[in-house]
């Protein structure tokens, strides 16, 4: 009878357990269902042309966010070319001459701490840098800001890329009496190419919702501008102004902005995914 | 010294001096917060840390305040995170269907990627005034203020206060989590799971004693990963904290973090005091975040390895 | 020559119905579309060891995981007809035997073809399958893990480190710490898959004698692709290949007389 109840108790237990974790996917799928939910019916409620026509507006009348998305385009493809560029050069000294030395896995270390360092830090420090200096916030402090961000992602991901080629790749251009640059150039980049895009677009992925690096470098713009070294607008920033408002208006073109936001950084999101798994299907 | 051998030469130090940029960007940025908080922290001496005053207008401050917030913030959030996560990785791994669990896995990892100012914005228009209204209005009407319960859910029913940013703290990182979780479990060797199917153990036996055993290092590294996450966030708990300086003394006070804080003042902190407090602030985190990140690091590393 | 094509003879010599303690009665398997084993028969004999050979991919694995279900924790393997213990077929859900898994896994333990210590120590590995089905004091426990170590013929290796990883034992130890822990909860029947394949030879010898000494308290069913292995330790052998059992004989037998073609090509060699 003893060995029976056990049995069962542990029957019980298992049948409670899997209720268990249903229960918390259940609960957190609805939870991110819910969001998404909002999001689409707030978003898209007051989605129009003028939103892509018309600047951000006076409180109680219309308009629509195009300083904001002309600013944050600048922004982000501004800082994704610096950081393509550090990134790029330095996850292939990691990955090609790097190696396990002392100062490459330190190197490592302080890329990872950068990854994950609070964006709002980063925010401060370019402020002390480059705002702070020159007396004026700034596009290009903003895009220095969302560059630094970039930054870690791209090395990382370039690393990983550069390491899956194959020692014959580099040994075969060697052997045609290639310098090593060249052949990391000419051979190792171009075989990687998908990978380094998959890195791009994740890095651009991680900067294009930032809103706290901008709040005190680039600051914001009502107006559309193109000058770099003035104020300009993004769309988190013109968010964060909007959600926390008492128009209604606005709100409304803060749940637009947050679509279009979602939107991007899904897409960016899946077309780098697409491409990592059509390389490793190859 | 040939053509082609400058080239290589010119080509490595291009690449090592994009290395040494990103340690020197870290370098600069504990620097710059060194610097301009050291003032604070030198006016105020240890009191920075443990007095809960901060008045902009007669310009004292005291971090004790943003930091309690920050800590109980990101630790109330891992606890509401954790089982979720670690319930939903089993879920995907163990019992849902194959055809389902692929693309429910997929789609719980692209909300990992969607922005902060999103489950911020969520938060503020549809969690707080439903949570003001379902939970805090009754549990106010209903308990005697002087009792233990009715000053643990003291607070103005607002729906802007500690523990709805741990909820919405919690429901950002979760993704993550549940995400990192599931690609460890899928790591637990396939003929480890067969084996401990193979003896008669139920699934709970086998999750509990011998899949999560089998990755307890890195997953506690995974922890620590989201904690760094929950601790440095800003956009999601600045909507809705409630961003009052003062000492949180109820779950359903509103309080602010370091994140916070330094959101909502630095752009308008016009005493060189206010602007170095707030830099100390986030020297303060950045210090927390720090040893976090170490942490995870050596755990999971040494998996690896 | 190669085997592709479809064996048509089929020679059965089992033992008799009342030494079975275990018996497989036309069994088919099937992983999705894909049919792997077609009407196998595998009568299995009280506190014998029965070798179940031939080349890989004939199915011989996937038959001894049918025996424990162990293929219920996938989606899309299913087997049907019957595999009777104790009278019962377990793989009709309504039978007392077939409704619970775990309560059959206890009775009819598996050793895999790679080692799979866990994530513990050598003490707690073996003492893990104990404490699921009971509560065994300190006292037993030791004696339980310290009996189950010598049938296994690990004892003598592994007595002043009890307490350290399973995880720091050689193969060849990690895979007699498998067998004692599997034979330490006492099943029935001990089904083992290719359990030396990734042994040495040293290591093999003495597993086998390991497994000759617990013929007097198990039933065992072993999966090899090892010939001789099977010649020196089984009492019966079965052949397969293409899904089907071939020839079913006293291994005394087998070896020096097959009388299928397809088990005589196997046998000498002209199959790899």
């Amino acid at each position: 009878m003893a060995v029976l109840s056990r049995e069962k108790r542990r029957k019980i237990k298992n049948g409670a357990f899997v209720a268990a974790t249903s229960l918390a996917t259940v609960l957190a799928v609805g939870a991110l269902l819910l969001i998404l939910y909002s999001l689409l019916v707030n978003g898209l409620g007051g989605l129009g042309a003028h939103i892509f026509t018309m600047d951000q507006p006076p409180p109680e009348t219309l308009g629509g966010l195009r300083n904001a998305m002309a600013g944050s385009l600048v922004l982000c493809a501004l800082a994704m070319v610096m950081a393509v560029v550090v990134g790029v050069l330095a996850g292939t000294w990691l990955a090609e001459y790097g190696g396990t030395r002392k100062l490459a896995n330190l190197v490592r270390f302080l890329n990872d701490v950068l990854l994950s360092a609070p964006s709002i830090l980063v925010g401060l420090f370019v402020y002390e840098v480059l705002v702070r200096p020159f007396q004026g916030f700034s596009a290009l402090a903003g895009a220095v800001a969302l560059a630094l961000l970039a930054v870690p992602v791209v090395t990382r991901t370039t690393e990983d890329i550069l390491r899956l080629q194959s020692n014959q790749l580099r040994e075969a251009g060697m052997a045609l009496g290639a310098g090593k640059a060249y052949v990391i150039r000419a051979i190792i980049w171009r075989a990687s190419r998908p990978g380094l895009v998959t890195g791009a677009l994740l890095g651009f992925a991680r900067i294009s919702g930032e809103t706290a690096p901008l709040l005190f470098t680039s600051l914001g713009n009502p107006n559309l501008s193109w000058h770099l070294t003035q104020p300009m607008g993004a769309l988190p920033t013109t968010i964060f102004q909007f959600a926390l408002s008492a128009f209604d208006d606005w709100r409304s073109l803060a749940w637009v902005g947050a679509l279009l936001i979602a939107v991007t950084v899904l897409s960016a999101n899946i077309l780098g995914r697409a491409l990592a798994r059509r390389r490793d299907a190859r | 010294m040939n053509k082609a051998a400058r080239h290589d030469r010119l080509f490595q130090r291009l690449c090592l001096s994009a290395a040494l940029l990103v340690m020197a960007t870290l370098a600069g940025l504990l620097l710059a917060l060194v610097i301009g908080g050291w003032p604070a922290i030198s006016h105020f001496g240890p009191r920075f840390f443990t007095s809960a005053a901060w008045d902009p207008v007669a310009d004292n401050y005291g971090a004790a305040g943003p930091l309690v917030g920050t800590l109980v913030t990101a630790l109330g959030a891992m606890m509401l995170a954790l089982p979720l996560a670690m319930g939903v990785a089993v879920f995907l791994v163990e019992f849902c269907p194959r055809r389902l669990a692929h693309p429910l896995g997929l789609a719980v990892e692209m909300l990992a990627g969607i922005p902060s100012i999103v489950y911020g914005m969520w938060g503020l228009f549809v969690l707080a005034p439903w949570f003001a209204l379902h939970v805090q209005l009754p549990l106010l009407l209903n308990l005697d203020p002087d009792t233990f319960w009715g000053k643990l859910f003291n607070g103005i029913p607002n729906g802007a206060n500690i523990f709805t940013a741990s909820l919405i703290l919690a429901v950002m990182v979760l993704p993550y989590m549940a995400t990192v979780f599931r690609e460890m479990l899928l790591t637990v060797p396939p003929h480890m799971r067969e084996a401990a199917y193979g003896m008669g153990c139920t699934s709970y036996e086998v999750v509990t004693y011998i899949m999560i055993p089998y990755v307890r290092r890195s997953a506690i590294g995974a922890v620590m990963l989201g904690l760094g996450r929950a601790l440095g966030e800003t956009m999601a708990v600045t909507f809705v904290i409630g961003n009052s300086h003062a000492f949180p003394d109820s779950l359903f006070a509103s309080g602010s973090t370091i994140a916070s804080t330094i959101a909502n003042e630095f752009a308008e902190a016009s005493s060189d005091l206010h602007v170095s407090a707030l830099m100390a602030l986030g020297l303060v985190l950045f210090c927390i975040t720090f040893a976090t990140l170490a942490a995870a690091r050596l755990l999971i590393g040494r998996e690896a390895s | 020559m190669k085997f592709d094509a479809v064996p048509s003879q089929s020679v059965m010599r089992p033992p008799s119905e009342a030494e079975r303690v275990l018996d497989v009665r036309g069994l088919d398997f099937s992983y999705g579309q894909n049919q792997i084993l077609f009407g196998v028969d595998l009568p299995v004999a009280r506190h014998q060891i029965t070798a179940v050979i031939g080349p890989s991919g004939c199915g011989k694995s996937t038959l001894l995981r049918s025996i424990n279900k162990i293929y219920d924790i996938y989606d899309g393997q299913s087997a049907s007809g019957e595999i009777l213990f104790h009278g019962q077929n377990i793989l009709n859900p309504a039978s007392a035997m077939g409704a619970d898994n775990a309560a059959l896994r206890a009775k009819i333990g598996m050793v895999f073809q790679r080692p799979t210590p866990f994530p513990m120590s050598i003490y707690d590995n073996i003492a893990f399958g104990l404490r699921l089905h009971r509560n065994v004091s300190r006292a037993d426990m030791d004696d339980i893990v310290e009996s189950a170590l010598t049938r296994a013929a690990l004892w003598d290796e592994v007595k002043d480190g009890l307490h350290k990883s399973g995880l720091g034992l050689s193969g060849g130890q990690q895979q007699r710490l498998c067998v004692a822990r599997a034979i330490a909860v006492e099943p029935e029947v001990l089904l083992l898959d290719e359990p030396a394949s990734a042994l040495d030879p040293l290591s093999t010898a003495k597993l086998e004698t390991a497994l000759i000494e617990m013929k007097d308290s198990f039933t065992i069913v072993i999966v090899t692709h090892n010939l001789q292995q099977a010649a020196r330790i089984s009492d019966y052998t079965g052949f397969m290949l293409q899904g089907r059992m071939v020839e079913f004989r006293p291994s005394s037998e087998a070896f020096v007389k097959p009388e299928t073609q397809a088990m005589r090509d196997y046998v000498t060699g002209r199959y790899g």
